[in-house]
């Protein structure tokens, strides 16, 4: 895990962040998942629009059944190309929230067939070509 | 139907004859959320399963980006009717450690007191809805019955019967007294037997066995690279309880045991949630018994108007599994971001995968396994278009190129 850890941080209460390169999220996972011996599940993928640093957040938070703990990737990619390699065929459990993310926040997962808009956001806003969750969305 | 190919480079055509299309849901009397699962059969066999979402996305996180931190705290606990509670505390405690705040022992305790009230009455609604399904409406009218002690005591506790609203940052907005904690003994008295009751039918009522057992198994492995939380993971024998992790509130404090079952089919999980709801009784009356002394109820007006930046990862354990709410805060009376996942998100949309290979009228005793049907039923024939050959075969043949 240090080789690809760019830097280390809590979030309250005391899980541990890895901050890593996006270009490596598929590496870590496998990592993680073949390090704790399949004992894990994905809880969920949280993004955040960070709009004055002109970049998307993505917080991968992984819980590792052995260790009762759950530890997050944190990595960010370029508000003007919001692109990232897909982790379902790693962790097919990462459906939903890839999924959630590409509709309500417009980061396009390579990889993955299974996403379209409309998954949760309602169709007029869909025609519009809203992603509802950026800050600049007008809703 | 019969139209002559137009497309010249194709291969294969490929025409369903009898299409009957049952589309029942998103509204339907065994879903409780408008969610949609279409099913594509072969026969009685299911051979590909999908879920259609997005009936009833209320934008609830933007909403809270949109409102003040109290506000939002009344906006979480009506994300969901049935386990408002967990998501009042969860989203509490994720402010709470942004913030710096730490509520007194005795208002940890009745937040659980009030959680564990949620739960097992959360656990009762799901088996007299297993019930109904299967066909046995009197045990649906009897188990929804004996529900509402337990709302009582809620009120009692909480003083509304389903919105408990008790939660605020740093404690507990009410208090009890001895009058109120013995009314909540009594009922919990005459619910114990009942619950055991209960427990004993699904256990050994030939009708209610032959309908759940074997049917929906999951193996641990499918259960975790899916992300399938909850009962559904402990009814697959995998150990895993966000109150025995993480300890948040009081379930340090209490001594409790986590139900795990190893056989992972849909009798399993009903038994847990049963064994679980028993637990959840003694927990209650233990805190009822043992509640410590001090103030719990928060003076509303010493507390800040706008929080520190920062940011916050709470977990809960709902009746349905892990609920998280991630919480980003940039200062201000405002948080920047709320992330919700709840159980019911995970366990639903990620189950495709598991009605394949069951018989239809399987499906909705699965998908209220889980919590929340629909079928479509589909044959087709295969017409090579180079040599003009028609093959009829299973649409479990089709669905098999899809996958490929």
């Amino acid at each position: 895990m240090k080789q690809y850890t760019l830097r280390r941080e809590v979030i309250k209460p005391n899980r541990e962040v890895y901050i890593i390169d996006p270009a490596k999220i598929r590496e870590v996972m496998q990592l993680i998942k073949n390090s704790y011996e399949d004992n894990v599940y994905l809880a969920t993928i949280a993004g955040v629009d960070k709009a004055k640093e002109n970049i998307f957040e993505l917080n991968y938070f992984i819980h590792i059944v052995s260790l009762g703990k759950t530890i997050v990737i944190k990595t960010s990619i370029p508000r003007n190309n919001p692109k990232l390699d897909t982790i379902m065929d790693i962790i097919p459990g990462a459906y939903g929230a890839e999924a959630e993310i590409f509709d309500l926040l417009g980061i396009e997962f390579t990889g993955n067939k299974h996403l379209r808009r409309g998954f949760f956001v309602p169709l007029d806003i869909v025609s519009r070509g809203v992603y509802p969750l950026r800050k600049d969305a007008q809703v | 139907m019969g139209a002559k190919p137009t497309d010249k480079d194709a291969e294969i055509l490929i025409k369903i004859p009898i299409s009957l299309d049952v589309p029942i849901g998103p509204q339907h009397p065994a879903i409780h959320e408008p969610v949609m699962l279409k099913i594509y059969a072969d026969g009685e066999e299911v051979v590909h399963a999908e879920i259609n979402t997005g009936y009833n996305h209320r934008g609830i996180e933007k909403l809270m980006e949109k409102n003040s931190y109290y506000k939002d705290k009344f906006i979480a606990s009506r994300i969901c009717g049935i386990c408002n509670t967990v998501h009042e505390n969860c989203y509490t405690r994720a402010v709470e450690y942004i913030a710096g705040l730490e509520p007194s022992e005795r208002a940890k305790h009745l937040r659980v007191l009030v959680m564990e009230l949620e739960r097992i009455h959360s656990h009762m609604i799901i088996n007299a809805i297993m019930a109904e399904i299967i066909g046995f409406d009197t045990l649906f009218m009897y188990i929804m019955r004996d529900r509402e002690l337990v709302m009582k005591a809620k009120e009692i506790v909480a003083g509304h019967r389903v919105l408990a609203e008790l939660h605020m940052f740093g404690g507990v907005r009410r208090d009890i007294d001895d009058v109120k904690k013995e009314k909540v003994l009594d009922i919990l008295k005459k619910l114990e037997p009942r619950i055991k009751y209960y427990r004993r039918l699904f256990e050994e009522d030939s009708s209610i066995y032959s309908r759940l057992a074997e049917v929906g198994r999951l193996k641990s492995a499918e259960v975790l690279s899916n992300s399938l939380v909850g009962p559904i993971l402990r009814g697959s024998g995998v150990k895993s309880d966000v109150r025995a992790e993480d300890k948040y509130d009081a379930y340090g404090n209490i001594p409790w045991n986590m139900v795990v079952r190893p056989e992972g089919d849909s009798l399993a999980r009903m038994l847990v949630r049963w064994d679980e709801a028993l637990e959840s009784l003694e927990m209650c009356k233990y805190i009822l018994e043992h509640l410590p002394q001090g103030s719990a109820v928060v003076d509303e007006r010493k507390l800040p108007r706008t929080f520190p930046p920062g940011e916050a990862y709470a977990r809960v354990e709902a009746p349905r599994g892990e609920l998280i709410y991630y919480v980003v805060s940039a200062g201000g009376p405002n948080p920047y971001r709320v992330k919700v996942r709840t159980p019911s998100a995970v366990n639903i949309i990620n189950s495709a995968f598991s009605y394949i290979g069951h018989s239809v009228a399987d499906v909705p005793v699965i998908l209220v396994s889980y919590d929340p049907c629909i079928s479509c039923m589909e044959r087709a024939i295969v017409m090579d278009l180079k040599n003009n050959i028609e093959k009829r075969v299973p649409l479990k043949y089709i669905a098999q190129w899809e996958m490929q």
